[in-house]
């Protein structure tokens, strides 16, 4: 009913300079469409400004590469860009679909790794913030926690070297060791079945300490009253932990694992580049998705490969966001993103 | 009976406490080897790495190796290590004043707009584009190539920090802000006098997860720098330690080749001088860091 009188009479009353005290708060309550743009930028103009370097990156760097995705149904090349490429239609999928075997390899390496290295890591990190939590010794929590936290601020190129020092066939100090106590030498960069069980161990050793360091404050705001009482029925510290921390911790694990699939068809390109520097030795199982299409395309410079690649795993993945956002609100409702 | 039960409760608790301190001194210790066997062959001998492998603390001692990236390829290093300086530093407050502006904006009751800009931001958290489209769009489109700026502007804007930085705003009590709008001053204002210096904890935080991912990144490199004098100093690196399979490979192939290979020596001695300005910041950083992350988690 507003709207329709709106239509008619906002017009001319906003003209008018004499107008009743009443009428123009009227116009100013149930403005015209236009007006209430104009009226909402005179007020926020300045929030618009703070707001427009950000915008204008995520746009640049975000969104604007998706229009790209285009790509997939386009002969690609350099000079007539993305836009400009002549269309092929589904061409691009036969391809894709012929050589899939080295795709699948890829895809199946991606999320083999992937889920090592989430549950390995969260019993790792877990398992650190439990016992950060019963050390009782200031000094030592303080000295321990600072050591565990400092691979997180080294970067992949740095551990990637350091572990050339470790897994080296000659002189290598893994090596060196297995030879002192009487063991044949090992070929860690010639024999790719070594590496999942590297690759997970090089991932603790980065981001456990910090990830320990993050459930440990979670630990440490439960209810200790919980504990005490524990304590005077008798329970024991391993049945505390047992009864009481993992429970109290089980949501929050739930919830990261879930998470976690959405984000299962992501790999790393920056850190298998760094520790296997793209081996065609080892690439069974240290191919991902992201090296593979790096490979492809910035190596090789096929570009329907990668990007049919490349678009299978954008979209795989956001099915698996959408899958694994469902499976949260299913857990807890509190939990779901969207 | 009662009080022998409670020894020996006290017992098995013990030994269980015992186990999780030699455990965390495992890890901890773990944590560290790595970087002590890289410092102890940096000061070795290149001769008795040969002959006796990596050891923390070197059979014979030498500075070849620090002589030597600091002489012959200091030109080099020096470039790598300002072209990261440099980086870093503008990275780092460009960053730092497009996110706070941007959680500001999130966090202002009466605008009415954010929401849409929470789910602008969070949508790419969760679906890209991959690294294809990004690439070509960055090189072809916006020529990024062998640019200063494509080592800033592509993770300029973070949204797990916008996120971060939000939540520390939204600690600020709001009272505060009514009272300064009450009293005339504007949005701009607001934000420059309230709530920037009031959120120091929480911009100190991310401008150090903003600089470490400065300083560490060389994915950037990677896709967008091709000239040698604009190497930062991950790539560098990367380049070193790489080209030393290939070169090696290489002398094989071709005996008798007088290759200038980086030494093992060489190569430890300047992963050193690449964590360095790490390692002594990171007592401070870490600090924050995990503060900083326990305060902004909160969902929101």
């Amino acid at each position: 009913m507003y709207n329709a009188t709106d239509g008619h009479s906002a017009g001319p009353q906003r003209g008018g300079t004499a107008m009743p005290e009443k009428q123009k708060g009227q116009v100013v309550n149930r403005p015209h469409g236009n007006n209430k743009v104009v009226e909402h930028f005179r007020k926020y103009y300045q929030l618009w400004l703070l707001a427009l370097p950000g915008i204008a990156l995520t746009l640049m760097f975000a969104y604007i590469p998706m229009s790209g995705l285009v790509i997939i149904f386009k002969d690609y090349n350099f000079k007539d860009g993305i836009f400009g490429s002549p269309w092929v239609g589904l061409k691009n999928f036969e391809f894709f679909f012929a050589n899939f075997s080295n795709a699948w390899r890829a895809t199946k390496n991606t999320i083999i790794l992937n889920l090592l290295y989430t549950v390995f890591g969260t019993v790792a990190a877990v398992g650190l913030a439990i016992m950060f939590n019963e050390i009782r010794h200031k000094k030592f929590l303080k000295v321990s926690q600072s050591l565990s936290i400092m691979p997180y601020f080294i970067s992949w190129v740095v551990a990637g070297g350091i572990l050339r020092a470790l897994l080296n066939y000659d002189g290598g100090a893994i090596n060196s060791l297995l030879v002192s106590i009487g063991f044949e030498r090992l070929d860690f960069y010639n024999d790719p079945k070594y590496w999942r069980v590297i690759l997970t161990l090089c991932n603790i050793w980065k981001s456990a300490g910090y990830n320990g360091i993050i459930y440990f404050s979670t630990i440490a705001g439960f209810d200790t009253s919980l504990y005490e009482s524990a304590q005077v029925d008798g329970a024991n510290l391993w049945q505390r932990i047992r009864y009481i921390t993992i429970p109290l911790l089980k949501p929050t694990i739930i919830i990261l694992f879930l998470l976690s699939i959405g984000k299962i068809m992501s790999g790393d390109l920056t850190m298998m580049m760094s520790i296997t520097n793209l081996s065609p030795m080892l690439l069974d199982t240290t191919d991902i998705i992201d090296t593979y299409v790096y490979r492809s395309v910035i190596g090789v410079g096929d570009f329907v490969m990668g990007s049919a690649v490349g678009l299978y795993q954008s979209i795989f993945g956001f099915v698996l966001v959408l899958f694994s956002n469902w499976l949260v609100g299913r857990f807890d409702k509190d939990y779901q993103l969207f | 009976m009662e009080k022998q039960k409670k020894i020996k409760r006290c017992a098995s608790d013990r030994v269980l406490i015992t186990v999780f301190y030699i455990l965390v001194a495992i890890f901890a210790v773990v944590c560290l080897y790595p970087l002590l066997l890289a410092i102890g062959t940096s000061f070795a001998d290149e001769a008795s790495v040969t002959v006796n492998g990596y050891r923390i603390i070197p059979k014979k001692f030498s500075l070849s190796a620090y002589q030597m990236i600091l002489g012959s390829m200091g030109k080099n290093l020096m470039n790598a290590y300002m072209v990261t300086i440099g980086v870093t530093v503008c990275g780092t407050i460009l960053s730092v004043l497009v996110s706070a502006a941007f959680a500001y904006v999130l966090t202002v009751r009466e605008f009415k707009p954010k929401g849409a800009l929470n789910m602008f931001l969070y949508i790419p958290m969760i679906f890209s584009a991959g690294l294809l489209p990004w690439y070509i769009m960055c090189t072809k489109y916006y020529h990024l190539t062998d640019s200063f700026l494509a080592l800033v502007l592509p993770c300029c804007m973070n949204a797990f920090n916008v996120f971060l930085l939000r939540n520390f705003f939204k600690s600020i009590p709001e009272e505060l802000a009514e009272a300064a709008k009450i009293d005339g001053a504007n949005y701009l204002r607001i934000f420059r006098v309230i709530y920037f210096p009031l959120a120091k904890v929480g911009l100190v935080t991310v401008g150090l997860f903003y600089a470490l991912s400065y300083w560490n990144d060389y994915y950037l490199s990677l896709m967008f720098i091709n000239k040698q004098n604009m190497y930062p100093l991950q790539y560098y690196l990367y380049n070193m330690l790489s080209n030393v399979q290939f070169m090696a490979n290489q002398a094989n192939a071709s005996l008798g080749y007088n290759i200038n290979i980086p030494l093992e020596t060489t190569k430890m001695a300047t992963i050193c001088v690449t964590v360095g300005p790490i390692i002594l910041l990171y007592p401070f950083a870490q600090k924050y860091i995990t503060k900083g992350v326990i305060v902004g988690a909160v969902k929101g």
